[in-house]
């Protein structure tokens, strides 16, 4: 804890989170650690169920019963979110300094309150605005993230409201208060073509004007080419691989990272058929102990069924891997 | 919103003349009337005097006609066992039954909120079991035995509060306990489920991320959302007393309600009365019908109302 956390403005180290379910103890994250700096977009990347949104919900501290956080720490600013002190001080910042936007903008909004009302919520409890100020500052909102004739806005519900318009609301609820960290859970996936692009756009923008960490999650490695300086790559609840987007994409050292790359279709090269990665992820109920990646790898050897070691790869990058 | 409660209130007294004509016919088609009302003892001439009186020598469609010009203007003849106007009788005992319904009803109504919610806070812990478990409870035991064993705690065991009857507040208390139960009950469980299902929601999952405290979200985001069904149950709980639930507890605490009346009209064949009691509950249910059908537009203005 020197100097070098002072910058760190999220850390999450070694979180294990389970989930008691009938069919049995799900390990959603096993021993995840991350670190996002200010300013920072940190790109998380891994198929359905690698954990990526246990991730953000741990550190929204949205993890309900039967889930749990068994293990390890999530410090904010260099305070713990977790325990009974964590809790109050997550209460404090949830909304103001740490946001989070859905991924389905259709059911993420209260369907009974004004779009207002929903956004004014944030700024009188956080900032202890008068409702007249929040209103201003909605309404200064609305416009921020691009919507047009937003006084009337205000008052329309939901429903009334394309997808596009909704993730739209979902930004301008989620910076509200200007907060340091945003964390998008997918912010696009729900979305058509067209919206996702002017979407990520906005994000973006607001990336750059506000000077925001943000935590994009996304399957679209197109996506974090664009938007994100770092990467990471999960897997089965845990770490593969992370590093500058740059490396990740031209000298992939995990091959999962490597696998996951070839998946993706490319325009050029249109006479590939479409790869993808035979087999897939292990149970997470009773997960195989070494590389959980042990199964599908064309690498695989031996030494492979005891955890792999964190190799580092360069500048801020490295790869869980025997063979890098 | 207007032109909707205007043609609403159409459809009612489109109902209201319906229920109206069928209480005609089954008086006047099933079975005799006059043999219905008159002592078996009558003579030949004291039965067509009678038919005569209530105009029953008239023919069948003026007969008709005249039914429902009467109904009109709230007049079903006269009460044969209390011998005055049966509509004089209703009014008199209308407001015995509306208090009941609002005491009983209300208290189901204005504590099944909190229950119900602090159930669906935790559900499977130990106060939503306890609660759940006594929901089943209020639901499986018969009103008549829960309103005598409350005559034999209170009012024989303790002697904290009168047997039966009306006349002081005090009257009120165990007749609205017995009102309320099974629909606490009911009410309690349904706003555990639809809070339950509303907390899952991912909305919810929003306005946890947005910091909101508990209360707000259960009390602003997660209230307003169960609030239109929560408002149409509560409406048919009302409306289940008034069709005639509310017969038991009125019959075991001797309450001079409706429910009351209607079972003495039926023991003394007093077709009148009886006429009379029921056209003012269907006129009641129709209008209770448009308040909840406006009330629902307003709570949830995403409705269509065509
Ligand atoms: N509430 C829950 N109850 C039980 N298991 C859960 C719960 N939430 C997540 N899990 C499990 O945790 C694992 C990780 O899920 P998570 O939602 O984080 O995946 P993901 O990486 O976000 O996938 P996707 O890309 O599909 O969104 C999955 O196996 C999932 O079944
Ligand atoms: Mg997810």
């Amino acid at each position: 804890m020197s100097a070098v956390a002072e910058d760190d403005l999220l850390v999450i180290d070694d979180l294990h989170v389970q989930f008691d379910t009938r069919a049995g103890v799900i390990h959603g994250l096993r021993g995840l650690s991350l670190t996002v700096a200010r300013g920072e977009t940190l790109g998380i990347v891994g198929e359905s169920g690698s954990g990526k949104s246990v991730m953000a919900q741990s550190v929204m501290g949205l993890i309900d019963t039967p889930g749990e956080i068994v293990r390890g720490d999530i410090r904010f600013k260099g305070r713990s979110l977790l325990g009974p002190k964590g809790r109050s001080y997550g209460r404090k910042i949830r909304g103001r300094e740490l946001a989070m936007i859905f991924q389905n903008p259709m059911t993420s909004l209260n369907p009974l309150m004004t779009i207002g009302a929903q956004i004014e919520e944030v700024i009188v409890h956080h900032l202890g605005k008068s409702a007249r100020e929040a209103r201003q500052r909605a309404l200064e909102l609305l416009d921020l993230v691009g919507i047009t004739s937003p006084v009337s806005r205000l008052s329309q519900l939901p429903h009334e409201l394309s997808g596009g318009m909704k993730q739209r609301i979902i930004i301008a609820m989620a910076i509200a208060c200007e907060p340091e960290l945003l964390i998008a859970d997918e912010p696009t996936t729900a979305l058509d073509v067209t919206v996702q692009a002017q979407i990520l756009e906005l994000i973006n923008d607001i990336q750059k004007a506000m000077n925001l960490s943000i935590i994009l999650i996304t399957h679209d490695l197109g996506v974090v080419a664009q938007s994100c300086h770092r990467v990471m790559v999960m897997y089965a609840g845990k770490e593969m691989e992370e590093a500058p987007v740059g490396q990740l994409f031209s000298r992939p050292a995990h091959y999962y990272t490597a696998g996951l790359l070839r998946s993706t279709p490319r325009l050029r090269d249109s006479s590939d058929r479409l790869f993808s990665i035979d087999g897939a992820p292990p149970s997470l109920i009773d997960p195989p102990t070494g590389c959980p990646f042990f199964d599908r790898c064309e690498a695989r050897t031996e030494e492979c069924r005891m955890d792999p070691p964190a190799v580092t790869t360069g500048n801020q990058a490295k790869a869980m891997c025997w063979h890098v | 919103m207007g032109s909707y409660i205007v043609r609403r209130l159409w459809q009612g007294i489109l109902v209201v003349l319906a229920v109206t004509t069928i209480v005609f016919v089954v008086t006047r088609l099933v079975g005799n009337p006059v043999d219905i009302m008159l002592p078996l003892s009558a003579t030949t001439e004291q039965r067509a005097a009678f038919a005569h009186q209530i105009g029953l020598d008239r023919p069948i469609l003026e007969q008709f006609g005249t039914f429902v010009w009467d109904a009109i203007h709230l007049d079903f003849g006269d009460s044969l066992w209390q011998r005055r106007a049966a509509m004089e009788v209703v009014l008199e005992r209308l407001p015995n039954t509306l208090l009941l319904l609002v005491s009983g009803i209300g208290t189901a109504i204005v504590l099944s909120l909190p229950l119900g919610t602090i159930a669906a806070l935790r559900p499977g812990g130990i106060v939503d079991r306890l609660i759940v478990g006594l929901g089943l409870l209020g639901l499986s035991l018969p009103q008549f035995w829960v309103g005598l064993m409350l005559i034999i705690t209170f009012s024989v065991v303790f002697g904290l509060l009168p047997t039966s009857g009306i006349g002081t507040p005090a009257h009120i208390i165990l007749p609205s306990i017995a009102m309320a139960l099974p629909s606490l009950a009911r009410l309690s469980m349904l706003v555990r489920s639809a809070m339950l299902d509303e907390l899952n929601k991912q909305y919810i999952q929003t306005a946890r991320a947005k910091g909101m405290p508990l209360h707000r979200i259960v009390t602003v985001h997660g209230f307003r959302n169960i609030l239109a069904g929560f408002l149409t149950m509560s409406g048919w709980e009302v409306i289940y007393a008034l069709a005639g639930f509310s017969v038991v507890v009125e019959t075991v605490f001797a309450w001079p309600g409706l429910g009351q009346t209607a079972l003495q009209a039926i023991q003394r064949s007093d077709l009148f009365l009886l006429q009379a009691i029921v056209f003012c509950v269907a006129i009641l249910i129709v209008l209770i019908n448009l308040a909840l059908d406006i009330i629902y537009k307003l709570v949830d203005p995403r409705i269509d109302l065509n």
